[in-house]
Order: structure tokens, then sequence, then C-alpha cells
């Protein structure tokens, strides 16, 4: 790791202001993919502003049927905090990693890296959540722009994102067997009018909405309306673990899967 | 004599809880304050020519003492590392010749893979060498990069070796080729398959690290390094660094995990020892994982193509196996040994083929040398056999459990001399599969066959027999002392990288002197300080260190018998020992063995010439290999929409001898399946065609972990004692790894059959069972 200058700021505004003085300082959230990018030194920042001190970017609170979730808010507590109000997500954040990432790596840093096998990402887009950053608000289907690019620009700080609350969300995960990120995971949202269906892992432009599932299972939500679906493989990373066509065969499985466990009983 | 440890005593562990509690002594925790760092700068091309190395910058940096290259390396007078152990004609007579691959520690005119060393940086911190090494600057010429199991038979453009036009790195032969190729041609029955053992990785979790100084006045290099046992280290780093064996001093303390990476001298050691004789300083490294998985030797990786020739009623007549064993770069430690002589003791396994043929080819590549890896050629060979085996029953329509009964050598023939000459000298091959069906009730798997169907699961159930061999090296010393403080000392090679090694020898001594075991100092892994033997590799220890601990137990407790002879008023006929205490007759007058040397001593300062001593360095010698063996059975789902596998009761019956304590038995064999399973189901090293790593991190290199572990396991210890050592124990150390990948593949083309899968190489991952089902229903 190169050396850095660490600061821990007290609110949104002087983390912006450290940014705006400084092009290559950098924010620090919970460092989940930040510090081994560093210790790989593949990423040397010559400051690194902290969020997690920021009271105003942590926690989560409920407004009518909106859930809104602070960017510094650590997955174990979405897990815990959630589970009453949206299930769903907190049942995706209780798996992601392992407790020692849970309890550090944050909501709003999953968002902002936009890796394209994390979980969040696919929960925002299929819920059609509104990124609120320090300058603006921003929906997801304009937010997720490619691996690793998001919409939000230099120095913007994402602090806070809010879900409409789904009647029913499932999110079904199938893991690469070494890093345990997802290598292909579907989150399933059904709404009063509509269903959201965004996939991570699989496509090689990171998360997508998958909307001919969605319509279907808008149209019935059955795990047979999406069974005899199927996706084109062109454009699906193939590796070691997988072959495009491989992911591309279990988008609509998963998906299946998760209606039955939203349907079942 | 046989003690009976397993069953008299409970379990022994007098190592575990320092070692989690983070008390061990690793080789970075013991680095002395003020020493150096080094860092290494390494090649990021897989195959080309050095043109320049620029240091100016990074000299530059503050806190930078020396920055190294090949050429300093020359300069200090150190030589290139030499492979050891000659490869020798199946018959032991001749030595087979193969490409010389001098492999230099930093490497100078040519790189040959990924990771490998270029330049060492040495600076005040680890920061500042990190940061150095960063600033240095190498060019390189890229050649065309060979990545690989493969071999051509016409010259390739860019040889790794110009000796090797074609990158062959030797051939080697065993039996009567012509013979088997006639039985086969002859036979009803031709069962074909081909059969990748792909490339892993060791990945001990402490990873290598090193310390070295020298010493101007006495002119020694003192290096401290995980290792296996010092002594082919010694060698190896003596020969590097140019100076006699009296000049090295190496000490491995704690060591977690070898797994056969840990033998022999790396690059790094001799590097740095250079450094620390030129900086007047000692000079540490430990290595990151990526640096493991870029230097850290290489496991498996051979690609056999196998085939039998069977008569209609399954005898198989005749065996032939074709095999290409990837060297890596360079031919280092016992690399050539593994896809060829290794497979040549282990192949005629439980069965009585009247017929075995090998042609082994060792082919060089652009990746990291390969060595053993725990089994070291005794998983390939059981996976070729037991995958074959599966095979002819299909093509032969015969129950494959009947098929390998019929060809079974039976328990009434040991003394059993195989074709390769080595004498099994009991094992009784029908009892553990009789008892592997019986734990593992297969005669019910029907039953459970059709109730995962109804759940949308492929169930399938498989099984390996095999027969391997243990204790190479067939000599061990062992330097007993008892001192006047009433301590026993046992000096020994093997260091334990998580065997345990000091409770076993501990118990086998405590068992046989009847004292206490908080009595007995265990010293191991300072080559100052032990014995000249071999380290812990091929299943040796419990047997030959433990063998070796027995005889120098009992020869004490005959010479102590002497002593109290000389000290007392009996005869030696007439003084008996029990628990520790010996007894004369008619007096009663008793003498503890381990007051001894104390009243010894008092005797001689009274003026008294007594000149027997308990101290002695015994040696066990045994006539040859002992032979594990075993069947084991693993029951698998297999989720037919999506390739996902689950392992739900797996099923382990040991012959390993008699057992000195079965928890130990269990570990061996537990954590040597779950390594057999990585094989099986995930681990795999992957390159790309320009011989980048791409599984070069544990995000991409995959790991088991307990998820992936079966359900349920049962361990049956079922001995038939050798008598080819005292203890009538065989070893256990690569049982659970020479079985399990062989086992689960089984279990898993069983699941798949029904879909009419046919082919499957390991790793047996979800995308690749399930394009094999689509290939197959295609």
């Amino acid at each position: 790791m190169h050396n850095f200058e660490f600061i821990r700021a007290t609110s949104v505004a002087e983390a912006a202001e450290i940014l705006r003085d400084d092009p290559e300082a950098g924010l620090l959230s919970g460092g989940q993919t930040l510090l081994p990018t560093m210790k790989q030194r593949l990423a040397a920042p010559s400051k690194l502003v902290s969020l997690t001190a920021i009271e105003a970017l942590k926690g989560l609170s409920q407004e009518g049927d909106s859930l809104t979730i602070g960017g510094a808010t650590t997955h174990a507590e979405v897990a815990e905090r959630a589970v009453g109000i949206f299930p769903g997500l907190a049942s995706l954040a209780g798996r992601i990693g392992d407790p020692a990432v849970r309890n550090r790596g944050t909501i709003g840093g999953s968002l902002a890296n936009n890796d394209p096998a994390a979980c969040y990402p696919a929960a925002a887009l299929a819920c059609g959540a509104m990124m609120v950053t320090d300058r603006r608000e921003i929906p997801a289907d304009d937010y997720f722009l490619g691996v690793f690019e998001t919409a939000l620009q230099d120095g913007e700080i994402l602090t806070a994102v809010r879900f409409p609350i789904p009647e029913a969300a499932c999110y079904q995960k199938f893991i690469q067997p070494a890093s345990r990120f997802s290598m292909v995971a579907v989150f399933v949202a059904r709404f009063a009018d509509r269903v959201g269906v965004a996939v991570t892992g699989a496509s090689e432009d990171g998360v997508f909405r998958w909307a001919e599932g969605e319509a279907a299972l808008g149209a019935a939500f059955t795990p047979d309306a999406v069974q005899g679906l199927s996706l084109p493989e062109t454009g699906m990373i193939t590796d070691s673990f997988g072959t495009g066509a491989f992911r591309a065969h279990l988008i609509p499985v998963l998906t299946a899967r998760a209606v039955t466990s939203l349907t079942a009983g | 004599m046989v003690e009976k440890y397993g069953t008299a005593q409970s379990p022994v562990d007098l190592e575990s809880e320092a070692l989690v509690k983070g008390q061990g002594q690793y080789t970075d925790d013991i680095a002395p304050a003020g020493a150096l760092h080094g860092v290494f700068v390494r090649s990021t091309v897989a195959h080309g020519i050095i043109r320049s190395i620029d240091t100016a910058a990074a000299a530059e940096l503050p806190g930078v003492l020396g920055i190294y290259t090949a050429r300093d390396l020359a300069d200090a007078g150190t030589n290139p590392i030499m492979f050891m152990v000659p490869l020798m004609s199946a018959d032991g007579k001749t030595p087979v010749p193969y490409v010389s691959t001098p492999r230099p520690a930093l490497a100078g005119d040519r790189v040959r893979h990924i990771g490998e060393a270029i330049a060492l940086v040495v600076a005040d911190s680890a920061g500042a060498a990190q940061d150095a090494a960063d600033l240095v600057e190498v060019d390189i010429e890229e050649l065309t990069a060979h990545i690989g199991t493969r071999l051509s038979e016409d010259p390739v453009e860019d040889p790794i070796w110009d000796e090797a036009p074609n990158n062959q790195a030797y051939t080697w032969y065993a039996g009567d080729q012509e013979a088997v190729q006639a039985t086969i041609a002859a036979s009803p029955y031709k069962v074909t398959l081909e059969l990748n053992n792909q490339r892993l990785a060791g990945s001990p979790m402490e990873p290598r690290a090193a310390t070295a100084s020298f010493d101007p006045e006495s002119g020694r290099y003192t290096l401290y390094a995980g290792s296996q046992g010092t002594m082919f280290l010694r060698k190896g780093f003596a020969d590097a660094l140019g100076v006699g064996m009296d000049k090295v001093h190496v000490i491995s303390k704690d060591v977690g995990g070898g797994f056969g990476l840990k033998v022999y001298v790396y690059p790094e050691y001799v590097a740095i020892s250079v450094a620390a004789r030129l900086l007047g300083q000692a000079v540490r490294w430990t290595a990151t994982r990526s640096e493991a998985l870029q230097a850290d030797q290489g496991g498996r990786d051979s690609h056999c193509t196998v085939t039998g020739g069977f008569d209609a009623d399954g005898q198989l007549n005749a065996l032939y196996c074709d095999i290409i064993g990837n060297m890596g770069a360079y031919s280092i430690g016992i690399g050539p040994r593994v896809p060829s002589s290794v497979i040549a003791e282990n192949i005629v396994g439980p069965y009585a083929t009247p017929l075995i043929g090998i042609r082994s080819r060792g082919v060089h590549s652009n990746t990291i040398p390969t060595s053993p890896y725990r089994g070291a050629g005794r998983p390939e060979t059981t996976y070729m056999l037991e995958r074959l085996m599966d095979e002819a029953a299909i093509q032969l329509d015969i129950d494959r459990v009947e098929l390998r009964r019929r060809n079974l050598i039976d328990r009434e023939q040991m003394p059993f001399t195989n074709q390769f000459g080595h004498v099994y000298d009991s094992g009784d091959f029908a009892a553990v599969l009789d008892g592997a069906m019986a734990s593992s009730d297969w005669a019910g798997f029907e039953a459970r066959r059709a109730e995962a169907a109804t759940r949308g699961k492929l169930r399938g159930i498989g099984c390996a027999l095999f027969v391997e061999t243990a204790g190479a090296y067939f000599q061990e010393p062992l330097d007993f002392r008892v001192t006047e403080d009433g301590m026993v000392e046992v000096r020994v090679v093997g260091v334990s990288t998580g065997q345990r090694h000091r409770s076993t020898i501990t118990h086998i001594a405590c068992s046989i002197l009847g004292i206490p075991l908080d009595k007995v100092r265990y010293i191991a892994g300072d080559s100052d300080d032990v014995p000249v033997g071999s380290p812990t590799v091929g299943s040796r220890v419990g047997q030959m260190t433990g063998s070796a601990m027995h005889i120098a137990a009992h020869s004490a407790i005959e010479r102590g018998r002497a002593i109290v002879g000389h000290l007392s008023s009996g005869q030696p006929n007439d003084i008996t020992f029990a628990n520790g205490v010996y007894t004369v007759a008619g007096t009663g007058e008793t003498m503890a063995f381990l007051d001894l040397p104390r009243r010894l001593a008092e005797a001689r300062a009274e003026g008294r010439e007594i000149e027997e001593t308990l101290d002695a360095v015994e040696t066990f010698q045994s006539p040859g290999f002992s032979f594990p063996n075993g069947c084991h059975v693993a029951e698998v789902e297999v989720d037919e929409l999506t390739g996902e596998m689950q392992i739900l009761n797996y099923t382990a019956v040991d012959d390993c001898g008699n057992v000195i304590n079965h928890r130990e038995v269990e570990a061996q064999l537990m954590g040597g399946i779950a390594q057999g399973i990585g094989q099986g189901i995930m681990e795999q090293m992957v390159y790309d065609e320009s011989g980048q790593l791409l599984s070069g991190s544990f995000m991409d290199y995959a790991m088991p972990r307990i998820t992936e572990m079966p359900q349920a396991m049962t361990i049956v210890d079922l001995p038939d004692p050798t008598p080819s050592n005292p203890l009538g124990a065989k070893g256990v150390g690569e049982s659970g790894t020479t079985a399990s990948v062989s086992t689960v593949a089984n279990a898993v083309a069983d699941a798949l059959r029904a879909r009419g899968v046919t082919n499957l190489q390991t790793p047996l991952t979800a995308s690749r069972l399930w394009e094999a089902m689509r290939t197959a229903s295609a």
C-alpha cells in the first residue's frame, strides 16, 4: 500500500470540499473493495476521506412505502434492521461476503463502486431505487452505466438510496466458488403495478434489467412464466467458473426460483 | 511387543492449543529486530529475453540499501538451482536423460514464467522496499509463450530450452510396451479414457517466508525458513550458494502447511542470503498470497490416456498409461519423477493385472515449476485405475463393484511381489471393499436415488479402491538422549507442518518408557541439531520416525538395565522394568529411568567408571514401502437444472496398519479428502495462452471451504498391520487425497450417466456438469 493521508470527515460538505480541492483524493466508506485494491498497489489516492463518521449518512428510515438507507450504512445493519420493512433486501445484505465484510462494507460503497458481481446494484435496479447524492437524485435506470461505471461525477458523493418497498422480493444468488461474489444473481421485486427483475454477475456490461422476464412476470407471476424463456449468451461473461451460455441459462432458472420462493405456500 | 497406542491411551495433542492461540513461532514471527526487508521484482511476462534492468530510480529512494540482479548473484559466486533427484529407469538401475534446466535465483537473460524473480530490493522497511521495487524498470522482449499440458511432435517456435526443440523434458518407459499393446489388442474389450489432472496451487495457510543472515567470522549462512524438514533444503541451499554443507545452517520452527511445496530450496532464499552477506545485516522476506500463487511450486498438471484390455468376464489383462507431465519452466525437486516413477510405484493398485506398461513424457511450459503436491502421483494413478474400472463396467455391462472384485489381489497371495518389484506384505483389499460397501449402505442406494429424482436431483454413488506407497527414503535416524534433569530429548528430521508429529512421537516414547508426556523434549527443524535424515514427505514420519522412536526407547531401556546393574547390587537379568521404573529382584531396590543420568553423574563424580549411557542415535531401516490401502465411497446429488453439486455422504474405510492415534488418522484422512475434493470439484490454476495467470488470487483460485465438504463423513480403521516396521503402521498422510479425487468423480459420473454423460474432467464445476448434460442430450 502506498502512503496516503487519512481524514475522517464529519459532514458531507467537508468531504466534498476535500475532493474538490484535491483531484487525487478518494472517498472511503467500508473499504471492502478499495482497501484490498490499495494493498495490491492498484490504487494510490493521495488522501482518503472516510465517510463512516458522518451520522447523516447512516441508518434506515421508512416513510410510507419507501425506505431510505444512508450511504454509509453497513450491510450488517441493513440485514438486521430491514427485516421487518423490506425482507428481500435484508436477506440480500445478510448474504454479502462474510461477517467481517458485512460489518464494514456499506451500501453506498457498493453502489458507488458498481462491481459487476456486486449484490446491491441488482436490488436497486429491480426496484427502481433513487440514488441520492450531495448534488441531485438519479433514478437507478440512469445510474448504472457499465462495469464499475456509474452516473456519479467526479467528487459527487452518494449520500443515500431510496427504495420503493415492493410487496414481495427475493434475491437468488449463484455464487462464484472462489470469491463468493455472485456468478449470476437475480433480484425479483413485485410491486402492485409491475415486476422488476435485475441481474448481476452475468453480463460483460454489468448489472441489467431483464425486460422480457419483467414483462412475463408482470403478466403472470408464476415460475412457469419465465421457465421457458431464454437469453442470448452473447455479451455474457465467460471465465473458468462458467461459460456465457451457462450464465445465460441460469438467469431464468434463478428468476423462477425467486418466484417459487415468493409464491410457495 | 506392539504397544496398543490407539486403544490404551486417550488422544494426545501437545501442540494445537498454542498454535490456535497465536503462540506459535512461524518464520515471520521470529525475524530478528532490525532485519532488513526484501521485496522481489517479478516477471510480468511469461517468456522473454531481458533486455535491460534499470534500478537507478529505485536506488535513490530513502531507506533503500541494495538492489540485486542476476549479475550481483553471479559475482557473489552463486550457482543456479539444479534438479536434485535423478530420474531413474523403472528398474531403478539406469539414469534416464532429461533436459538440464539450471534455475537462476534471479533471472538474468531470460524469463520463463510469470512471477519469476528478476531483482531483489532491500530496504529498511517493507514499505520502502515495495516503493522502490515499483520503480525498477525491466525491459523484456517477449517470446512465444508455451502453455498447456500437450506435446508437439515438431519443433516449436521459441523453445524454452535450446536442448529441447519441442519442449520435451524427458521420455520414460516402464513395463514391456510391446507385450502390453499386443495383449490389449487381443483382448475382446478395449476401454480407453483421457483424463486430465489440472494444475493446482498448494496454498499452505502460512505463505513461504525466510530470514537470512551471514556470519563473516565463521563464513556461515543462517536461514530461517518454513520447511518439511531442513535436510533437502539445506543441500540445495548450500549448492546454490556455492559453499559446503557445513557453511549453512537452516532452521524451521512452526510451519503452517507444506503439502510438498516446502521441501526444496527456492530462489528467494538464495537471493536474500547473498544480500544479507553483502549488506552485513539480516534480510527477511514473506510472500504475499499473490506471490505464493505466482512462485510456489505447482501441483499435479498431467494428462493421461489410459487403456485397459479386458476379457468378457471382466478380467483386466493389460493396462497401458500414456502420460504427459507438465514440468513448468524448470525441472525442480522430484518434479519429473511424479508423472513417471511414482506412477509405476502405484499403478498396480489392488488389482492382479498381469501386464502393465507406462510411457511418460515431460513437457516444459512457461509456468511455475511443478513438484509434489499431497499424493504426488498417487491420486493421479488411482484416478486412472478407478475411472477406468467404472468405464469398463459400463462397457462390459458388469456391476462396477463386482468387476473390481474379480480383479482384486487376494489376501492369501501376500506377500505379493507386484510387476514393478514392490512387495505387498499385507492388505486385505476385499475386506476394505466389503467394509466400505457396508458402511455406506451401498446396497440401499437405488432407493435413495429414486427419492432424489422426485426432487429434481440426480443422485449418484461412486467408489474408489486404492493401494499406495508410503514411507519413501527407507532409512530414518532418531537421536535419543536423557538429560541429568530427567528429561528425554528426541531429535528428529521431519518437521510438522500440521501433523502434530511431536504428539505422535512423544506418545510412542511415553507409552514404551512409562513416563509422563511432559518429560519429553521434542527437537526438530534445526539442521545443526538433528541427525541427517529425510523430511516430512511421502506419508513417512509416523512409520519411519515412529519406528525409530520405538527402537530407540526399547534399546534405551536395555542400556538402562545395564546401568542399573552397575549402580545396584543386581545383575541385569534380575532387573525388571515397568512404568518407567527398574526393580532389582531380591532386594526390591528401585530406580526411575529418568533418574539414571543424574545417578550416573553422581557415581562418576565418586570415581566410578561406568561407560554406559542411555543416549544413542538409532536408525530405523525399512525393507521398502508400506502400502496403505482402502476403499472410499461418496454419494452426491446434482441439480439437473443448474449442475450444482453437493456431496452428501463420504465413507472412508482405510487400512493404514496399526493405528497409533485414531484422532490423528482421522484428521489426516479428513484433510486429505478435503484436498482431493478441492481438485475434484473446484481448484484450478488457469493461465491464458500468453502465460498470464488468471487465478492469481483467492478471488479466482477456488479454495474449498466447509460448505463444499460432505454433509456426513464416516471414517473407519480396518488395520492389517505391516510386518515391515515394529509399529505395524502404514502411512496415512496422503491416503485421503489419493482416494477422494476418484471417489467424487466416479460418484458424479454415476449421477450424470442417466443423462448420457460419458466424458467428465475435473474440476467438476456446475458449469461443466451443466454443459456435459446439455451436450449429451443434444
